[in-house]
């Protein structure tokens, strides 16, 4: 009879095994051909590609004749260093370095050459202990060992192994993973040989670069100031990649010798007969000291040659994080330099957590035990758990926290984090936006991103809301946008209230709120918060009063609107800031305005125009100290009994100026502001005294104060011209 | 009458409503001018100064208000400093000789505390024209206090008279200190 399952388990096994015979074999020539790249340049390098390229030769030629006349330039600064004694550019300690880089320019070719001869000498002594006469080059050692033809030919992964697995039951899944597995391995080769290649050609190229410009380093020994920018920098940097080939060829050879020589490497018998990602035990464990060696040997070579800071470490440094962010295997590759036990462990660690290809995962299943948890919070009745939506929210933002430290490992571009942003799950969406903010790498357009974000995690007030507002405030979210009109846009279209305040008080603490509503806005954000924090708000949009009210009199209006009992708190409020900035600019100067500060400062008394609160009496006493015509009105209003709040009539501030004008007079009134100036009864007085010829240039002396600046003077000049201001 | 006094003060002696003259740029003027120099404009001291050259000269008594805008117009650099006798000349219309005497006075007890300050103003507008030596005043001995009544007319040179050593120059090339 037929089985119809093992009929289904050979066909699914028969079509894997054709799409792992092809994978296997594309990766395989990719191996190959970097391999026999990488022979190709060392071989091209250590036979002298350095010498008699006419191209080097000839750009050397030109550079030397051209630095040749920066000598001229060398003496004399050497000349007028000698001349005004500057100590580092006298002759003494000049004409040495001097003569030795004149006379040794014209040799930095030959001596550059010979160097990269003694480092090529070295590598040939490890590159011909790599080459076999039997076996070939280091291609065919490596192709030998890295054979992708092992594991495709392997007994566990050929069609007829796979299609038997499926007879024996073995399930597809096990069928698949091997593939997977052996796809990994054979990527993280081939990445290993594509760095080196890489690296092999570059190195040839910076060479012929270094050569080139050797007269310019040389010519640098002679100027002390650009020594180490030039003679110290090119030397580093020619060292470092003369000498990192012979390093690398040296560790290299080793894993040659593993591979050349594992039939004399005892190992157990049963090793063979174990299948390890899709290979016999035993070729797996060369396999791996392979890998080990060819990337060991690149980190090592790096470490030996250069030091810190050298272009090679540096491109180096990108290619690692490169095939570590990239990778699919990445883990297998960091297990190649790191630890194959931490590394397998890591990735194990990975699919463990996060599952594989969106299945399972114990992360997903915190989140779900969290989510559910959360709704059976969230419905009324009986069932609802106190406190159990928060706990599910507590539960996102400890994932959340968990993907953001994964992704910050690995040091995401820009680009990637905008990549997981649309791309990702939940937890990592979040996680990416996290560290977008917290770089500073938000921008306008993320504003629904931001919205979503604060939705999905139950706004502002939950822990993982709070965790997401944290990170906006640590990378200054209000400096998202450039602009004030996206500032306000996005303040306007911001739908949480938390961040809507975070981005409000960044705006107010730059003084970046232009328009009085979202002054309000914000005010209103805050009311609901804590007395500290509603001053701190408060003292933050005080400092953006001028920006909406420009001038005394747009302040003015503001200040003294009458307040009603149904205005909000917020309102309110800025009408109390709107009088305090007066206060601050010494602005206040009739009873009319002291009035309404006091009374959107806590009130006054209408008979005795005492504030009625302790902030009232700061400002009154604020008020009488600054303002000399408040001064001498209130002087008026206790000399002739008239209360607080009644207002003047014009003959009563014709009387005021009069008795400024003989305060002046008697030198009682000096030193006035501009704003004081511009006060109709000072101005009038002042017109008043010059128009009846008793202005002196000491009464203006007295009046400005010594040193006054433009805005005073002119302030007092036009007052002298008039006309009066009528009351 | 006290405002004639304002007349004679060289910041106040033309104003906003003076015509063809240019208040906001005389402002901008006094913007770049060091502080010393705009004190000197507005203090009452030189408004007394000019008053009593006004007192002491008879062929100044009415020409307080032009001894004013003299003053202004060399402080703030619009008449180069060496130009003052002929300035003074000109415009009050007098011989050279009484106006370098004059000038002689408005150097020496006016412009001595603010010498500095007044050579960097005209250097500055006038590079090249001033001597590099220290310029002093005929008859300073150092800081000069601040302006005063100009002496008696007969202690100060007249036209006939031996001329000083300096050859009656307001300038005085050689370093006197």
């Amino acid at each position: 009879m037929l089985n119809i399952g093992s009929i289904a388990s050979g066909a699914i096994a028969k079509v894997v095994g054709y799409i792992n015979t092809l994978l296997l074999s594309f990766l395989g020539e990719v191996i190959s051909y970097f391999a026999q790249l990488l022979e190709e340049f060392i071989t091209l390098q250590t036979d002298g590609a350095i010498y008699n390229v006419a191209v080097v030769d000839g750009s050397w030629t030109i550079i030397r004749n051209f630095v040749n006349l920066f000598f001229i330039l060398a003496l004399i600064v050497m000349a007028f260093g000698t001349i005004f004694n500057i100590q580092k550019y006298t002759w003494k300690n000049m004409l040495a370095p001097f003569l030795i880089a004149a006379l040794l320019i014209n040799f930095s070719l030959t001596i550059g050459q010979y160097i990269i001869t003694v480092a090529n000498g070295l590598a040939t002594v490890f590159l011909r202990e790599m080459q076999d006469p039997l076996v070939g080059g280091i291609a065919a050692n490596f192709q030998d060992g890295f054979s992708s033809t092992k594991i495709i030919t392997s007994g566990t992964t050929s069609i007829s192994a796979l299609q038997a697995m499926g007879d024996a039951g073995a399930g597809i899944g096990s069928v698949v993973l091997t593939l997977i597995f052996s796809v990994i391995f054979l990527m993280a080769i081939a990445l290993a040989f594509i760095a080196t290649a890489i690296f092999s050609i570059v190195r040839l190229f910076m060479l012929w670069f270094l050569l080139i410009i050797s007269p310019i380093a040389w010519f640098g020994y002679t100027m002390p100031n650009l020594r180490s920018g030039t003679w110290s920098a090119w030397w580093k940097q020619f060292l470092c990649w003369c000498f990192f080939l012979p390093y690398f060829l040296f560790f290299m050879m080793f894993a040659v010798i593993f591979i050349k020589n594992k039939s004399l490497i005892p190992l157990p018998s049963t090793l063979g007969r174990i299948s390890v990602a899709g290979m016999a035990g035993n070729d797996f464990v060369f396999y791996l000291l392979g890998l080990i060696f060819l990337f060991g040997g690149m980190i090592m070579a790096r470490k030996l040659a250069c030091a810190s800071g050298t272009g090679v470490k540096a491109v180096f440094g990108k290619i690692e994080t490169g095939v570590r962010k990239y990778a699919p295997g990445a883990a297998y590759v960091r297990a190649t330099y790191t630890g194959a036990k931490e590394g397998l462990k890591e990735r194990g660690g990975e699919i463990a957590e996060r599952g594989l290809f969106g299945i399972g995962g114990a992360q997903r299943e915190r989140l779900r035990v969290a989510e559910t948890k959360g709704f059976v919070a969230g419905i009324p009745g009986p069932g609802r758990v106190p406190g159990a939506k928060e706990e599910a929210y507590r539960a996102q933002a400890a994932e959340v926290d968990k993907e953001t430290k994964r992704l910050q490992v690995l040091n995401l571009t820009l680009d990637q984090l905008n990549e997981r942003l649309v791309k990702g799950g939940a937890p990592e969406r979040l996680a990416a936006l996290k560290i977008k903010a917290e770089n500073g790498w938000l921008d306008p357009t993320d504003l629904n991103k931001v919205n979503d974000a604060m939705r999905n995690a139950g706004g502002g007030r939950t822990a993982l809301g709070s965790s997401i507002i944290s990170s906006l405030k640590k990378g200054k979210f209000n400096e998202i946008a450039q602009t004030t009109a996206q500032k306000e846009f996005i303040f306007d279209n911001l739908e949480d209230a938390e961040v809507k305040k975070v981005f409000g008080l960044g705006m107010a603490e730059g003084r970046e709120v232009m328009n009085e509503t979202i002054a309000e806005r914000l005010l209103e954000l805050y009311s609901g918060d804590a007395k500290e924090v509603q001053d701190k708000v408060a003292a933050a949009v005080e400092k953006n009063i001028e920006n909406f009210a420009r001038d005394k009199t747009a302040r003015e209006t503001i200040a003294t609107r009458a307040v009603t009992p149904t205005m909000s708190r917020a309102e309110r409020k800025l009408i109390e800031l709107a009088g305090k900035t007066m206060v601050d600019k010494k602005e206040v100067d009739s009873w009319k305005i002291r009035r309404s500060i006091l009374q959107s400062a806590g009130g006054m008394d209408p008979t005795t125009g005492d504030a009625l609160s302790a902030e009232g009496r700061t400002l009154a006493k604020e008020i009488k100290d600054n303002n000399t015509l408040f001064k001498e009105e209130g002087d008026y209003r206790a000399g002739h009994g008239i209360l607080p709040t009644v207002d003047l009539m014009p003959n009563q501030r014709t009387d005021v100026q009069h008795q400024i004008e003989t305060n002046v007079a008697n030198g009682l009134i000096q030193n006035l502001s501009t704003e004081e100036l511009k006060t109709p009864e000072i101005y009038n007085a002042i017109f008043s005294i010059n128009a009846a010829g008793n202005m002196t240039a000491r009464l203006r002396q007295q009046m400005l104060g010594k040193k006054a600046d433009r805005k005073r003077r002119e302030a007092f000049d036009k007052a002298l011209a008039g006309p009066p201001i009528p009351y | 009458m006290a405002n004639d006094l304002l007349k004679l003060s060289p910041y106040s002696v033309d104003g906003l409503q003076t015509p063809g003259f240019n208040y906001s740029r005389f402002q901008d003027k006094l913007d770049t001018l060091p502080e010393d120099l705009v004190e000197l404009l507005l203090d009452p001291a030189t408004t007394d100064f000019v008053q009593s050259l006004t007192q002491k000269y008879i062929q100044l008594s009415v020409q307080g208000p032009d001894m004013a805008r003299l003053i202004r117009d060399v402080t703030i650099g619009d008449i180069f400093i060496g130009d003052m006798p002929k300035e003074i000349s000109h415009r009050l219309g007098i011989d050279q000789t009484f106006a370098r005497e004059i000038t002689n006075l408005i150097v020496s007890q006016l412009f001595t505390p603010v010498i500095e300050d007044i050579k960097k103003v005209q250097n500055e507008r006038y590079p090249g024209k001033l001597p590099r030596q220290n310029f002093a005043p005929q008859n300073s001995g150092g800081q000069a206090p601040k302006p005063t009544v100009p002496p008696a007319p007969a202690t100060q040179h007249y036209q006939g008279e031996e001329l000083p050593e300096s050859g009656g120059n307001i300038i005085d090339l050689r370093n006197t200190k």
